[in-house]
This record gives structure tokens, sequence and C-alpha cells, in this order.
């Protein structure tokens, strides 16, 4: 097996059919030359899993897609990092990237295939080969990729609207794997794009460690006709953002930066 | 004055309104740290252009934006490659960028500066020189990424897309001596840009995202039909052996420095 660029975390709960379309776009837009992974974590007590795991597995078969599933006990919404750190710890992937159910790898139409017979067939860009490209031509300072997310399904700008219609970079971060062995973890928070976006304020001689990588994001929150997301109004979340301002979790996150600020400073 | 990024080479005819909400989204959307130039080339004929004019000259005063306008003939669809040669002619940025009256830069939200802190949008000519400082030596034209949120005007479904408004850079402008010889000048430089070098493409998308609320436009088969001679066909050829001669002189030249640099000499 070839060095694997990417490994997709994806923690899942009870989300059959949002899992199967948003793996799908994965499979259906990569070039199928470049190894990646899907590494999938599944709550015990989730009814769905049994299921979808031949469906996931069959999509992902003859393809350079690796598939690994761990399935355990259920730490819930307010102990998503947890999810997130233990598929980080059985990853191989240069990159890591924080995955969710309801985002997909959007196509993006990038030619025609003249076929003489008066209609031509668009040609598409391959995530894993933008990826690649973003890569390698990645700086040494940077460590965090954050992708381009796009929200089409969100109301129009008005008044009362939470979240219009726009374009974004912040919720499906991309660690590298040099930052990841030398933090130690992937997160310590359970809102961890918050907890990497922190990370990546860091600047290493100046410059940010983080930069917008060229694949584009589909993100489908769960949210209203004003756009504001119903899972901000659970228990669940009021707990986890409790936690991710706590001082543990500050503390955490310094730390993480100042061992990847230390071994900047070793390395040059 | 410090050098100039990019040139946005703007044919406009009778779109106030789109006129000024596309090049507003320019003016907001910038860091205002960089020099870029506006280029507008105005149709003598068109009742509009006095009105836009002082209200574009008013957007960009006292900012890093410079706005240059040529007024003359009518060279209608069939004759838009002209319009476009001619603001190449008198740009100075080191990309020149076609663009049109429908066409918007995409606000982008991204993360903070300090740790808790508050979303920033991203300034497009600081991304656009990020994408032309890192782009490696073989790329010749970038093209930005388009975003087609529709509407009920809209030509197309939604999509992203990487084909409708290409930037070349200037070397590659002066190794072909012209923007382009097709009146469906995105198309033409898309066939350009299949050159591939040393097995790598001439062409990388950028991270500078589009709205494009693209109309069906009437004149556009017209177009079609001289964008699809032979003719056009040896011209494109021309221009591909231009920039393949273009960037053996450019690998001559860092060999050479590199040389130097190695001997001491830099």
């Amino acid at each position: 097996m070839s060095e694997c660029l990417v490994s997709f975390l994806v923690p899942i709960r009870e989300a059959p059919e949002t899992t199967l379309t948003s793996l799908f776009s994965i499979k259906d837009n990569s070039s199928d030359k470049i190894d990646y992974e899907i590494l999938i974590r599944f709550d015990e007590d989730d009814e769905t899993f049994a299921a979808l795991i031949p469906k996931i597995t069959e999509m992902f078969e003859g393809t350079r897609g690796v598939v690994k599933i761990i399935i355990g006990p259920r730490f819930g919404y307010e102990g998503l990092h947890h999810y997130y750190n233990e598929l980080a710890a059985i990853s191989k992937g240069k990159l890591l990237f924080l995955w969710n159910d309801d985002v997909q790898i959007l196509p993006v139409k990038a030619g025609w295939e003249v076929t003489g017979h008066s209609v031509d067939m668009a040609t598409f860009e391959r995530w894993d080969e933008i990826l690649q490209q973003d890569e390698d031509n990645r700086e040494s300072h940077i460590h965090v990729l954050t992708p381009t997310e796009v929200y089409w399904n969100l109301p129009e700008p008005g008044p009362d609207v939470k979240y219009h219609k726009q374009i974004t970079t912040m919720a499906f971060p991309i660690l590298t794997r040099e930052a990841y062995e030398v933090i130690g973890s992937f997160s310590h928070s359970p809102l961890n794009d918050g907890y990497l976006l922190d990370l990546a304020t860091l600047r290493l001689d100046g410059k940010f460690i983080r930069k917008r990588c060229r694949i584009n994001l589909l993100h489908q929150p769960d949210s209203d006709e004003k756009g504001a997301s119903f899972r901000i109004r659970t228990p669940e979340y009021a707990e986890a953002f409790h936690t991710h301002y706590s001082d543990e979790v500050s503390a955490h996150c310094e730390e993480a930066r100042r061992k990847l600020h230390q071994h900047w400073l070793e390395k040059h | 004055m410090s050098e100039c990024l990019v040139s946005f080479l703007a044919p406009i005819r009778e779109g106030p309104e789109t006129t000024i909400t596309s090049l507003l989204s320019i003016k907001e959307n910038a860091s205002n740290t960089i020099d870029y130039e506006i280029l507008i080339r105005f149709d003598e004929d068109d009742p509009t252009y006095l009105d836009i004019l002082s209200k574009v000259m008013e957007m960009f005063e006292g900012t890093r934006g410079e706005v240059k306008i040529v007024i003359g003939p009518r060279y209608g669809y069939e004759g838009l490659h002209h319009y476009y040669n001619e603001l190449a002619a008198i740009s100075r940025g080191k990309l020149l960028f076609l663009w049109n009256d429908d066409l918007e830069i995409l606000p982008v939200r991204s993360g903070w500066k300090e740790r808790n802190g508050h979303h920033q949008m991203e300034d497009w000519d600081m991304i656009l020189k990020e994408d032309f400082e890192d782009m490696g030596p073989h790329i010749f034209l970038l093209f930005p990424t388009e975003v087609y949120f529709p509407s009920d005007k809209d030509l197309y479904e939604r999509h992203i897309s990487n084909l409708s408004f290409p930037i070349l850079t200037r070397k590659g402008y002066e190794a072909m001596g012209h923007f382009s010889e097709s009146p469906l000048n995105d198309a033409y430089l898309v066939n350009v840009g299949c050159l591939i070098l040393e097995g790598k493409c001439i062409r990388k998308r950028s991270r500078v995202m589009l709205h494009h609320k693209c109309e069906y436009h009437p004149n556009r088969q017209g177009a079609s039909e001289i964008h699809a001679t032979a003719e056009m066909g040896v011209k494109e050829l021309a221009d591909q052996e231009a920039i393949r001669g273009a960037a053996a002189q450019i690998v001559t030249q860092s060999l050479a420095t590199e040389a130097l640099s190695k001997n001491g000499l830099l």
C-alpha cells in the first residue's frame, strides 16, 4: 500500500441515510488513484450500524479508500472529542480530516470532454488530486488546512435570519499528522472545530498556521427556516459549549500551542 | 506606487446596476493593502456610461483600486475579445482577470485571529496574492472558483465550476502577445490552458470565490460559431507554443540564477 494521503474521521450515530450520501460523495468524486481512509466510530447502542456497515464496506470495495470501523461506548455530543481522538489514534493519513455525516464533497466542473456527437460531457475535479496538490504545496508553518464550505440551502440574508446562504471555512479543519504527533491528540473539546481554530490562531514566524484549502464541501446542518441550527438548542450542546470555554480546555489548547511552537523552534 | 497585483478587465454595456454591484463586491472584500486596477471598456453609443463613470470613480476614491476607463467603438458580443485585448494593452497587473458585470466576489467567513475570538472575513486580494506566490513556475492561468446559486433568471442549476473567468499571468500574456483571439474568451483560454509542460497542467484553480449570476445571451450563438472555426484552433496552438517557449526561458533563467547563486555570484 502506498502512502495514505488523508484519514476521514467520522463519528456517526443513527444517521444511516446522510452517512451513505456523505460517504458516497467521497467515493464518487475521487480519482481513485490516491490512498485514503474512512474511519468510522459507532456507539454500541446505535441500532442502525448493523445494517449500515455492509453497505459502507461494499461501497468502498475495490477502491483506494480503506474503511475501518470502531464500535464502542457512547460518549454523546458532549464527549464528541473522544470519538475523534479514538479515530485519530488508528489513523495513518498524512492529513486528519474532521468529518460529519451532514457534509458532502462538492463536485467542481473543470472542463468538457468533446464527444464529437454534439453533446459534450462535463469533466470534474477530483478532491484527492486537489488535496494532494494543496498538501504538496503546503508551507512548513501550515498545520491546519480548512476546506471551503458552501451553505446554499440556508435562507437569504434578512431580518431575524441567524445564518444565511454563505461561504465559510471554519467547521471542518484538517490537521497535519506532524501537528497531531507533536500535540499528542486531535482535540480536547467537544466543539472540535472551535478547538482546532483556537489552536490555529498560533503564529510561527509571524504567520498563521492555518490556510484555506481548495476542497469544496456542501454542509447541510439540520436547521430551521431562519438558518438556526437545531443542535445548538439542545442541553448536550449547552454542556459542550460550557466544556469548550472551561479553564481545563483552555489549558490544553495553550499547551498544544506551546508544543507546536517549541517543535517549530527546534526544527528551524 | 507599489506593484499592481491584478488588473480586472471589464467590458460593460448598458449594465449600470449590475456593474455597480459587481465592482462594489471587489472594493468591499479587499484588504485595501494591495494595489489593483479596474479597467473598464464602454461602447461610445452606450447611453448609460456617463452616469456609471462618476459613480465608479467615486467608489474607488481613496482605495488601492485604480480605475481606468476606455470609451470606443462598439464591437458587439461577437467582437468581445477586442474589448479584452484593448484593456489588457493598458494593464499593469501581474495578473489579468477576465471580468463581467454579472459577477461578484463572494465573501468568505473564516476563523478568528485570537483564541475564543470572532470570525473574520477573508480578503480576496490577500488570497489571490498567496495563490499567485505559491502557484509554481509552470502555471500560466489561474481559474477562480465560481459558485452558481440559482435564481429564476439564471441559466444554470446550482453548481461549482472553474471555467469561465480565467486569470492570465502577465508572463502568459506577454508570450502570447494578446489576451484572446476569440469572442468566447473563457473557452479560448481554457483551450490554451490544456497545454501540459513536463507532465504538469499550466492552469490551476485559485481560491478566490465568485458568484456568477449567468443569464442567457442571445448573441452567444454567433460568437460560438466564430469560436468553433479551424482558424481558432490554429491560433490556440500558436499561443500554446508561445507559452511553451516562455516556460523554457523561465527554466533557463532559473537554472542560470541557481548556478550564479551556487558560485557566490548573486
